[in-house]
């Protein structure tokens, strides 16, 4: 860092505007002291492009002597002041300009990092928590499970909270397409009904081009398999919508005519042999477990063993799932492949759950898609719960099963596990690729995440309209959002209306305000 | 004292046209920018010391929203006056 005196200021004006040199440094010396003269006289002095020299009053204040602890009045007094011209401050800023203030999402310390790159593996984890209520119900039922899934949610939940801008990633492409297709209004409430038909539709068309979707197929397996047993969070509401028609989904893709009717007797079976066999189930588990070492191939073995024994007849049914699951875990394994080891695993994990349950996975698959939507919207929620509710019913027909939702829960709880590891690998592909498909994604408050980057990484989301208000002569957006929401809030108005900040209002013309929530409610620093 | 005063005084006491003035400040306060930009200090005898500072990053709070924010590292230009005209204005001298 070299210093430099006013002859070197003034060998610029011999340089550039032909003085010599003693000209040139007394003009240099005649300008800084003619401001040293007129700040003294009028107290305020600007120069064009360098800044403002101001002298302001200094108030007398209390201050403590350091060494002595003694209360010390230190007099008012004058004080020089600058305040460099905008143009010079960004000059000087230059190296930083890049850097831009970044609204801090409630709880977000220095672990920012990590929270974000979990998108990706957790695709299925967002929805648990917002299912967790569902789960409660689940969890009365199962003792055993109902542990290890309290342990998860907590985990999902916090992630969740904190990703909210980015947590879409994976699961909610799929939910879009299915939203779209069906139209998102129906699905809340028939959703066992309405979601299973559109499901068939999209997801044919996604897989082969998305390879994410292999992943959450696989991912939501796990989920779901418990969920077929009573524990799962999702289970509630998937299990009786999905049983019949859900696999029917799966299936279509491969083959259309087959499937459909093995996949409700297949259910069945599953259940059937959980009860007869004990065995049967044991030995899920202890598959589950030793597989997430485990990569893709040991899936299809597992599957095949399992299927026999419930239906023979359904062998070729089976071994075509075997042989679509096998190909599904190759496009996952594909994707993840590059990225890192930790990913492998992680993935290995969901595949290997869906092997046990194999059938029944794929019917819960698209259950597990279709949820992750009603969770986003509140009004939603309660069809969730009744679906929960009438399900314990029908579990007890199914408890034979509980044995499996062990498994499956296992599952679940090493992959929380795994994930923390792999988030920092994760975190810089999943954020490009998968953002846009967030976006999109399930609810249409969701969307205005994607309209613009202030409010997708705003500590607030749109939860509905609080008020509509009226445009006043000479309003624009920022001084209507200064009125209803507060500074700096405008951008939540102009995704609201479709509007941008160069939209014209017209005097009279209905704003409508959106009412907004905090993101994350649980610490709100103050 | 706005530009324009400044401007037109110091003309008048270098014997320049205004132009010709703002024209020679424009380049003295760009060649000042230039330096900054390198993380020189320019000092001024009997004025003062201009220079570049840098400023951490930290997590600022909205009062009224409890909103936090990350403000992020940046450069700042500041001026030091020569401690005999802070003595001077200090003890009212501008008066």
């Amino acid at each position: 860092m070299g210093k430099i005196s006013i002859q070197d200021l003034a060998q610029v004006l011999v340089e550039r505007k032909g003085l010599n040199k003693r000209d040139a440094a007394i003009f240099a010396s005649a300008m800084f002291d003619i401001i040293q003269t007129n700040l003294e006289k009028d107290k305020v002095v600007k120069i064009k492009g360098l800044g403002t020299f101001k002298i302001i009053d200094v108030d007398d204040r209390e201050s403590v002597n350091v060494n002595t602890g003694e209360r010390v009045l230190i007099e008012g007094h004058n004080k020089i002041t600058f305040t460099p011209d905008a143009l010079m401050k960004e000059l000087v800023n230059k190296p930083f300009s890049q850097f831009e203030t970044v609204v801090l999402n409630d709880g977000v310390d220095f672990e920012d990092m990590n929270p974000v790159a979990e998108p990706t593996v957790e695709t299925n984890d967002p929805n648990d928590p917002a299912n967790m209520p569902l789960v409660d119900f689940g969890a009365g039922e199962e003792h055993p499970v109902i542990n290890v899934v309290d342990e998860e949610i907590p985990e999902w939940v916090i992630e969740p909270v904190v990703k909210a801008p980015e947590r879409p990633a994976v699961t909610e492409p799929e939910i879009i397409t299915l939203g779209e297709v069906p139209k998102p209004e129906p699905e809340p409430e028939p959703e066992p009904i309405v979601e299973p038909e559109p499901e068939p539709i999209v997801e044919p068309e996604p897989e082969p081009i998305v390879e994410p979707e292999p992943i959450i197929e696989e991912e939501p397996v796990v989920e779901q398999e418990p969920e077929s047993e009573p524990v799962v969070e999702q289970e509630p509401e998937s299990e009786p919508v999905v049983e019949p028609e859900p696999e029917p989904i799966v299936e279509p893709e491969p083959e259309p005519i087959v499937e459909p009717e093995p996949i409700i007797e297949e259910k069945p079976v599953v259940e059937r042999e959980s009860e007869p066999e004990p065995e049967s189930e044991s030995e899920p588990e202890p598959e589950v477990e030793s597989e997430p070492e485990v990569e893709e191939e040991p899936e299809p073995e597992d599957e095949e063993p399992e299927t026999p024994s419930s239906n023979g007849g359904n062998k070729w049914l089976i071994a075509l799932l075997a042989c679509l699951l096998g190909l599904a875990g190759g496009y996952v394994f594909g994707n993840l492949f590059p990225w890192s080891q930790d990913v492998k695993v992680e993935k290995a994990v969901p595949a290997t759950k869906p092997a046990p349950v194999a059938e029944p996975i794929d019917s819960v698959a698209p259950a597990d898609t279709i949820k992750p939507a009603p969770v986003a919207t509140p009004a939603e929620k309660p069809a969730d719960a009744k679906p929960a509710e009438a399900k314990p019913a029908e579990q007890p027909a199914a408890k034979p099963a509980e044995p499996k939702p062990a498994p499956a829960t296992k599952p679940a709880a090493t992959e929380p596990a795994e994930k923390p590891v792999a988030k920092p690998v994760e975190q810089k592909p999943a954020p490009a690729a998968k953002p846009e498909e967030k976006i999109e994604t399930t609810v249409q408050l969701d969307k205005y995440q994607k309209m613009d980057n202030r409010v997708r990484y705003g500590a607030y989301r749109i939860v509905g309209t609080a008020q509509e208000v009226k445009v006043r002569e000479g309003d624009n957006l920022k001084k209507i959002a200064n009125r209803t929401l507060g500074p700096d809030m405008e951008c939540y108005i102009e995704v609201y209306n479709g509007m941008n900040s160069k939209t014209e209002l017209k005097a009279g013309q209905t704003i409508k305000i959106p009412k907004l929530e905090l993101k994350k409610k649980k610490s709100q620093n103050k | 004292m706005t530009n324009k005063d400044f401007i037109s005084e110091l003309a008048q006491r270098t014997g320049y046209t205004s132009d010709d003035t703002q024209k020679m400040v424009n380049a003295i306060v760009e060649k000042m920018g230039d330096h900054f930009q390198e993380d020189d200090a320019v000092l001024i005898p009997t004025f003062g010391t201009f220079e570049v500072r840098k400023k951490l990053e930290r997590i600022m709070v909205n009062p009224s929203t409890g909103q936090r924010m990350l403000v992020p590292p940046k450069l700042v230009l500041t001026f030091k006056p020569n401690v005999s005209w802070k003595d001077r204005v200090k003890n009212g001298g501008a008066e």
